[in-house]
């Protein structure tokens, strides 16, 4: 989610917030015997307000899980899980007495809280900036768990050009897809001497092939798109000149394997923190729970 | 051999359109990781719980006096309200029920305190080995920075909000005491440098030469003799109590200064001879001691020396600068022994009474007999106040490192055994003035002086309830027997509780 205009009502309702809740902790710290503690009256209160921010933000999980209940916009939720869950942590720390956690629980709690937070704001930045560089970057940007199936794809089709010049057939699912385009017949259009042929063959199943099958091309020459432009320019050279835009699909699908690839790398930064911030996020909430009554009845 | 064509459609085409209901390898894993966490941390704390393991809840360390309750939360933790033998309510706040099942603890001033504050609200558990004697200033602040009382007026300055803000001179120098002491002694002329001592000798006195506390009184004196000390130290005298035996700790009887003896800090200097026949001094001790031992003295010396009986009397006292005389009070000349035993008793303690003993006693003298006689003094009690600050907490161990007459600045210079020679707060202000943990600065907490429990008011003996093994868990007092937790009865309690 982009951090914009609209989010300027919640950033500075936060900060007012914050603002509230550290003017009530001043005095409250200095008339306090022993200092702030979670203890206390006052302490209870930032505790309970923290820890209600806490499940806010832990229940868009939930809210995402159903999204047709009328429970307000996800992009509103989005935004309250964002800066709830972000105003959250000073406010546990005013709870504390601005204590790390004296108690074993604690302390882990507050470390699980720090982690969430950091992979939080983290994965804000990333929200943030990441969209745009992969609309920039990635023009054929396509569904995250469909690139397997698009990638299968892009072989056939790159088996049913090659077989289309060459007439040799790399996988029988190519073949067969192919004859289901063309009415069940594959038309070799191009003749062609037979060692101009078996280079295209060569350069097909040793170079390209194995990069556009593997989910991650990295350590393969078309890799690069430098290398690729060059390696594709250097066959042309040695293919007659009907052939050339073949190479130029060949060449072309490459590129959308390759932009595949970066899609998956970019994805995986984009959404990886997810797996730290939502699983500690709920083991914290689970522990928060258990504190917050062992510590009312003690 | 057509090129790529590719529209939205032939590309929205490509895509399964149930791909949301597939669980690829990301989303099992995240899914996986989701309920991993959330189990780790309950399984933990489940461990915990089917040991009876409080300990991960604890909000902080306990105190080192305490540890050994250990795992045992309800040692303190008892449940607040009980019906019988059940536990009802959720609540098992810690109350002063709970620490007087251990500690005595008496009631800071029951009739004149507004509210008596809870056990705990003072003496804060949970955030580690600091002593719980060792309370916030803010706890005593609550009552002191505005004293009230049930009835009538504060007795005590009613707005102490620190050591260091409003805290009053100390008693003695705010009412300005006179030392009720009747020993004369000039401290300003007994620190002069070049003092003729012992020989007529110069001396430089220190103050520990007179002033020790109770527990160095066995270690040599510079200006006492060793015989006399010794037997001074095992008498009753009121000036030389008896010692407390020496402990292993080192400060014991270290705290306060023993009131100063003469047998330990003035006998080398002030000989009490009594007659030039005599190199011996008449003993420390009562008038009629005193006199018995005069009498003696002087009837063995006759029977010795009975050609003494036409020789006038002539007392003398030798002091360190030289000999003084005094003239004879009576220049009868006795006829028999016991007419010159009599006048030169008469002589002796004539020259005692009025001149040596009264140098640094009272005393108070009986009318005279029709025959012009009169009868022993009366010495006055000495009064010395060995601890002008009885309800504060004070070692002199524990400063141990500072020169006296730093902190007893008006010792140098006093002249009058009325003057009372505590240091000032001033004074304790100049280091007790924040927090330890600050350069240049002493605690100075209402703790380190002051005590919160009335212990003079302490009704009897604390009569324990406890047993080892209930304290430290083994047995939990339900049983006839020392009582080993299952497992299975730790679930069932844990639910149960």
């Amino acid at each position: 989610m982009r951090i914009d205009q609209t989010h300027r009502r919640w950033l500075w309702g936060s900060i007012i917030g914050l603002a509230v809740a550290g003017a009530i902790y001043i005095p409250y710290d200095y008339f306090t015997i022993g200092g702030a503690r979670g203890g206390t009256i006052v302490g209870i209160v930032y505790g309970i307000i923290g820890f209600a921010f806490m499940i806010f933000a832990g229940l868009l999980s939930l809210r995402k899980r159903f999204p047709v209940w009328r429970m307000g916009r996800t992009s509103t939720w989005m935004r309250g899980h964002l800066w709830l869950g972000l105003l959250s942590y000073p406010i546990i720390f005013l709870h504390s007495g601005f204590s790390f956690g004296k108690g074993t629980l604690t302390w882990w709690m507050m470390v699980l809280f720090t982690i969430v937070i950091v992979s939080g704001i983290m994965g804000a930045i990333l929200q943030h900036y990441l969209p745009k560089v992969m609309t920039r970057q990635i023009p054929y940007e396509t569904i995250y768990a469909e690139i397997p199936r698009i990638r299968a794809q892009l072989l056939d089709e790159a088996d049913v050009k090659v077989a289309e010049v060459t007439g040799v057939t790399m996988s029988e699912s190519s073949m067969a897809a192919a004859a289901g385009d063309t009415g069940g017949v594959i038309v070799t259009l191009v003749q062609m001497e037979a060692d101009v042929r078996d280079e295209l063959t060569r350069f097909y199943s040793t170079e390209m092939r194995p990069f556009i099958e593997k989910q991650r091309g990295k350590g393969y020459s078309l890799a690069e798109r430098s290398n690729s432009v060059a390696m594709f320019a250097n066959l042309k050279t040695l293919l007659p000149q009907a052939i050339h835009p073949l190479v130029d699909d060949l060449e072309s699908i490459c590129e959308e394997k390759r932009e595949l690839d970066k899609q998956i790398v970019l994805h995986r930064i984009l959404h990886g923190w997810l797996f730290v911030h939502v699983p500690l996020s709920f083991a914290l909430l689970l522990m928060g729970a258990m504190h917050a009554v062992i510590a009312l009845r003690y | 051999m057509a090129g790529r064509k590719r529209t939205a459609k032939s590309l929205g085409q490509r895509h399964d359109l149930h791909y949301f209901q597939k669980w690829g390898r990301w989303r099992v894993l995240r899914a996986a990781l989701m309920i991993a966490f959330p189990a780790i941390a309950g399984v933990w704390l489940l461990g915990y719980a089917l040991h009876r393991d409080a300990a991960p809840y604890s909000s902080g360390p306990l105190s080192t006096v305490h540890s050994f309750t250990g795992k045992r939360c309800e040692t303190c933790h008892a449940p607040v309200l009980k019906a019988g033998f059940v536990s009802v309510g959720f609540r098992k706040h810690v109350t002063d029920e709970a620490c007087l099942t251990c500690h005595q603890a008496p009631e800071h001033q029951a009739a004149l305190q507004t509210f008596t504050p809870t056990c705990a609200s003072c003496h804060t558990e949970h955030i580690g080995s600091q002593h719980l004697r060792q309370t916030a200033a803010e706890t005593c602040v609550q009552c002191h920075g505005d004293l009230k009382v049930k009835s009538g007026a504060p007795h005590y300055q009613s707005a102490i909000y620190n050591f260091e803000k409003k805290h009053p001179e100390f008693a003695p120098l705010r009412n300005h005491t006179r030392d009720a002491g009747t020993i004369k002694l000039n401290h300003a002329v007994h620190m002069r440098a070049g003092l003729l001592g012992p020989n007529s000798q110069p001396v430089q006195l220190q103050c520990q030469d007179c002033h020790r506390t109770p527990a160095e009184q066995h270690q040599p004196w510079k200006y006492g003799e060793p015989s006399v000390i010794e037997a001074a130290l095992h008498s009753e005298n009121p000036h030389s109590p008896m010692m407390p035996p020496e402990t292993v700790h080192p400060g014991t009887g270290r705290a306060h200064m023993a009131a100063p003896s003469y047998a330990t800090a003035c006998q080398s200097c002030h000989a009490l001879q009594f007659d030039r026949y005599f190199s011996e001094s008449v003993p420390h001790d009562k008038p009629q001691v005193v006199h018995d031992f005069i009498v003696s003295k002087l009837t063995e010396y006759i029977k010795k020396h009975p050609d003494s009986l036409g020789v006038a009397p002539r007392p003398m006292r030798i002091m360190f600068g030289g000999t003084i005389s005094r003239e004879p009070q009576s220049a009868k000349i006795a006829h028999s022994a016991e007419e010159w035993v009599k006048l030169r008793t008469a002589d002796a303690e004539n020259l005692l009474w009025h001149k040596t003993c009264q140098q640094c006693h009272t005393l108070k003298y009986p009318q005279s007999d029709q025959n012009g006689l009169s009868g022993l003094p009366e010495v006055a009690p000495s009064n010395i106040k060995p601890v002008w600050l009885p309800n504060a907490i004070f070692s002199h161990y524990a400063h141990l490192s500072l020169d006296c007459k730093s902190c007893h600045t008006r010792t140098i210079t006093s002249m009058e055994t009325a003057d009372v020679l505590i240091p000032s707060v001033g004074t304790c202000q100049e280091c007790h003035n924040g927090e330890p943990t600050k350069i240049g600065q002493a605690q100075n907490g209402c703790f380190l002086c002051h005590q919160y429990h009335g212990w003079k008011q302490r009704s009897g003996p604390f009569t324990p309830t406890k047993s080892i093994d209930q304290v430290r868990g083994a047995y939990d007092g339900r049983g006839p027997s020392p009582v080993r937790r299952e497992t299975a009865t730790s679930i069932a309690k844990l639910f149960l509780h």
